[in-house]
């Protein structure tokens, strides 16, 4: 009962962790100075001009803000904000669009005089003019300022040469309102004047020329349907809810677990694929090499822990200590180091490094023996130390169960001393030492990093060093993410391993940890 | 090796059988070794300059008297070296006085006749593809380790300790700073100290020593949050709030002393840790430092051993301050236990 609560509260807990620990891997990239786009300008032959690289990071939302986006709460924002600041800079963030809203609040007693004397304000700077009478009835003053006919008369004019400043500059008055017709009308004429128009009041490149090829002008329609889409979205569909919730969607981390649901990662600049493909590739070696490490680790660290346990004060027991301090200290990338030039430099017994070439045609038993080879040097450099947290763990809680009332009973009893160790102490220490494995994985992963860079095995730990040479900034991400990710869940399996072995464990509930 | 997270417990952890005399005065000569090796350090660190550099140490040249000349490096004698003092001395003209450092070379100056020479009476420890001294190398090299280790081990206690604190104070606190370290704590610090320092456009010894204290604090912080939970409950705590003991006298007086046995164990094996990674970041050239024994051990062939000194030598260093640093942890470990 209790142990079921447990599983499930950690089971909860799991998903803010899991939150948390992806933000955190996407601020540390985020933080780090250094533009991933500049990067791969460099790389490429022709260089990106500005334009093309400002457009190439608002299609990767790379203009987005990092957790919250605060433009979907805008109009609920600034109506409150604006309404009643005496900031300048904030006022002048008043755009047409409001109009409507301040038309509303003028015809209510609350704050109508604050209300009017703002949409005055929208009003003059762009140079039209209003009576408060219009101001409050909007369909009125829309037909007038902002009627179809008048947008349809101004669209036209931006289609002729000589009437096209004239027109933009009435158009620049009327504001933001003046998109959706603008666009609407681009859609059906495809006219290189209201494209232009369009961007520069919008501040946005989609623009082209009568003479470009059908793919671009169909690019830069496309491009301003999706704009209008856009703001459409953010200012008028959505409830209050909707507009929260979008704040947090549309942002640079909201796109990145948007896309981590649907399994894509994004692509590695460097390598031209995408990410989900390059952690396929490489994930089945670090694998491989965690596991086999780590059964390695476990066959030889729970012999060496019992015999120490066995012989605890003793000669043999402190000399086996002795060798697991010695082992522990020994740095993983020397000892890989000392093996490659004595193993398979100078005694040529292995290879050095790599992993085997799928040979055709090669027998079961040659290809066993070839990945054998090649494994053995990175997978016992791996394993000592995971060998050496075993077995004294394992050594550990095998004396604390020897040193109980109910060994020293068996024994009393006359039961021989290793048939108490084996059928007696050793079930009760299990739990522990199979849960273990779970604060083994951060050193696994860590550990992989150090043993595929030095054996030149193309595992995650090889890819997370090329990937910071080369700036690889989404495979990066992935790779710091997966490797926490792997770490939590690695954590609740052992606890609920550890629940499963040991009945003593469930008995209370772990109180406030 | 691999860095665990945790440091693994001692063999003699709460064993109440005494150990065996002989046994015991090994472990002793174990502990006095340790303390000697890292004592050699610190001051081989604090000396580096003195020990090996391209100047002497007092020198006396066309009668002025020049004092530790090898930390000052005035400007009279730029482009100077040991060799040319001494032979100047040899022939009484100019120098008339000079005593010169152990280690006539400095750490980045090149002896363009010996390159890539295995350990000689010139150059006990060899030198490398361009003739620099592995010794002298190594021996500043130690400034950097310990730094790294002792300062980022500092640094992680300190941001460790007060938000254990706060967490085991505050309710409020607890619950975010739990989540947040439950979140750092399943970052593999190997991973995330390469990341940082490898994508830094700075790559410095301070930065290594920052990445591995933003990621260790989290563990500190467990610990501290852990014991204090665990003082509150005891009966000297609960008797000195009664007698109306303030948060600041508690933590100071009757706290403090009680978490030092703990922190101490986890920060001297968090001392050996630091030093493994900082090895491996100045390995894959992310550490900032040229002299760094990651570094110098990133010169040696991976494929023969022809040049077997340039992996043996720091491979030694490395081993032997982590192990120092090993021993003492489970030394204080066992104390603790048996306390």
């Amino acid at each position: 009962m209790w142990a079921r609560h447990r599983v499930w509260r950690r089971l909860l807990y799991l998903v803010p962790t899991l939150f948390g620990v992806t933000l955190l891997a996407f601020v540390l990239l985020e933080l780090v100075p250094g533009d991933p786009l500049s990067e791969e300008a460099l790389r490429s032959r022709h260089g990106l001009s500005e334009e093309a690289r400002a457009e190439l990071r608002r299609a990767r939302g790379e203009n987005l803000p990092l957790f919250f986006n605060l433009a979907p709460l805008d109009r609920l924002v600034l109506m409150r904000q604006v309404l009643w600041s005496s900031d300048e800079t904030l006022r002048r963030r008043l755009n047409t669009r409001l109009l409507p809203q301040l038309s509303f609040l003028a015809r209510l007693d609350i704050a109508a005089d604050l209300a009017l004397r703002r949409a005055h304000e929208i009003l003059r700077r762009r140079g039209l003019v209003a009576s408060d009478e219009e101001l409050r009835d909007w369909p009125r003053l829309k037909r007038r300022l902002f009627g179809r006919a008048t947008i349809a008369a101004m669209i036209e004019g931006l289609r002729r040469d000589d009437t096209y400043d004239a027109a933009l500059r009435r158009l620049r008055r009327i504001g933001a309102i003046a998109n959706a017709p603008l666009i609407h009308a681009l859609e059906q004429t495809a006219s290189p004047a209201i494209a232009r128009a369009l961007a520069d009041l919008n501040r946005r490149p989609y623009r082209f020329s009568a003479r470009d090829s059908g793919t671009r002008k169909r690019w830069a329609i496309e491009r301003w349907r999706r704009f209008a889409e856009e703001e459409q979205a953010m200012l008028t569909t959505l409830s209050s809810l909707g507009r929260i919730a979008r704040g947090f969607s549309e942002t640079r981390y909201g796109r990145w677990i948007a896309g981590v649901v649907h399994l894509d990662l994004g692509s590695s600049p460097s390598e031209r694929v995408p990410v989900t493909a390059l952690l396929r590739r490489h994930l089945p070696t670090t694998l491989l090499l965690g596991s086999l490490a780590l059964v390695l680790a476990y066959l030889l660290g729970i012999p060496l822990g019992t015999l120490q346990a066995r012989y605890a004060d003793r000669l043999p027991g402190a000399l086996i200590a002795a060798f697991l301090v010695v082992l522990f200290a020994l740095p993983s990338y020397w000892v890989a180091t000392v093996a490659l030039q004595g193993f398979s430099g100078a005694l040529g017994w292995f290879p050095s490094g790599g992993l085997p070439r799928a040979a055709d045609g090669a027998s079961f038993v040659h290809r066993a023996a070839s990945w054998t080879r090649h494994l053995i040097l990175p997978v016992s450099v791996l394993s000592y130390g995971l060998l050496v947290v075993i077995s004294r763990y394992w050594s550990t809680s095998l004396r604390d169960e020897l040193d109980s009332p109910y060994v020293r009973t068996a024994r009393a009893k006359g039961c021989d001393p290793t048939r108490t160790l084996v059928r007696h102490a050793a079930r009760n220490a299990l739990g522990t030492s199979i849960s273990l494995f779970g604060i083994l994985v951060p050193s696994i992963l860590g550990g992989a990093v150090i043993v595929e860079r030095l054996f030149d095995l193309p595992g995650m730990g090889w890819l997370t060093v090329r990937a910071i040479e080369q700036r690889d900034f989404p495979t990066l991400l992935a790779v710091v993410a997966l490797s926490a990710v792997v770490t939590i869940l690695a954590l609740t399996l052992a606890e609920g391993l550890q629940l499963l072995a040991d009945p003593r464990q469930r008995q209370h509930d772990g109180g406030r940890r | 090796m691999s860095p665990p997270t945790t440091s693994p417990p001692s063999t003699a952890e709460v064993s109440p059988r005494a150990r065996s005399r002989p046994l015991r005065s090994a472990s002793r000569t174990g502990l006095s070794i340790a303390l000697v090796t890292i004592g050699l350090l610190g001051v081989v660190a604090l000396f580096a300059s003195c020990l090996a550099s391209d100047l002497p140490l007092v020198l006396k040249r066309d009668g002025r008297w020049y004092w530790l000349p090898n930390l000052f490096q005035p400007a009279g004698l730029a482009s100077l070296r040991n060799a040319d003092l001494r032979a100047e001395k040899r022939q009484g003209t100019r120098t008339t006085f000079a005593l010169f450092p152990p280690i006539e070379q400095g750490p980045e100056s090149t002896d363009l006749a010996q390159l890539n020479r295995g350990p000689s009476a010139r150059h006990f420890f060899g030198t490398d593809d361009v003739g620099r001294d592995v010794l002298a190398r190594l021996i500043h090299g130690t400034r950097v380790t310990l730094l790294v280790g002792i300062g980022a081990v500092l640094l992680y206690l300190l941001i460790g300790g007060l938000f254990g604190y706060l967490a085991a104070r505050f309710r409020l606190w607890d619950a975010v700073i739990s989540r947040l370290v439950e979140v750092v704590l399943a970052f593999p610090a190997m991973i995330w100290v390469i990341v940082v320092t490898g994508l830094s456009p700075t790559p410095s010894v301070w930065l290594t020593a920052l990445a591995i204290a933003a990621i260790k604090w989290a563990a500190i912080a467990q610990i501290v949050r852990g014991e204090i939970f665990r003082l509150e409950n005891e009966p000297f705590v609960q008797s000195a709030r009664a007698l109306g003991s303030g948060d600041a006298r508690l933590l100071l007086r009757h706290l403090l002393p009680h978490l030092v046995g703990p922190l101490a164990v986890s920060a001297t094996f968090g001392v050996a840790n630091a030093i493994l990674i900082e090895g491996f970041v100045s390995y894959l050239g992310f550490g900032g430092s040229s002299v760094s024994w990651g570094a110098l051990l990133a010169h040696a062939d991976l494929h023969s051993t022809d040049q077997w000194w340039l992996a043996a030598f720091p491979g030694v260093a490395l081993f032997a301050a982590v192990l120092a640093f090993h021993a003492i942890g489970e030394s204080l470990q066992r104390r603790s236990a048996s306390a």
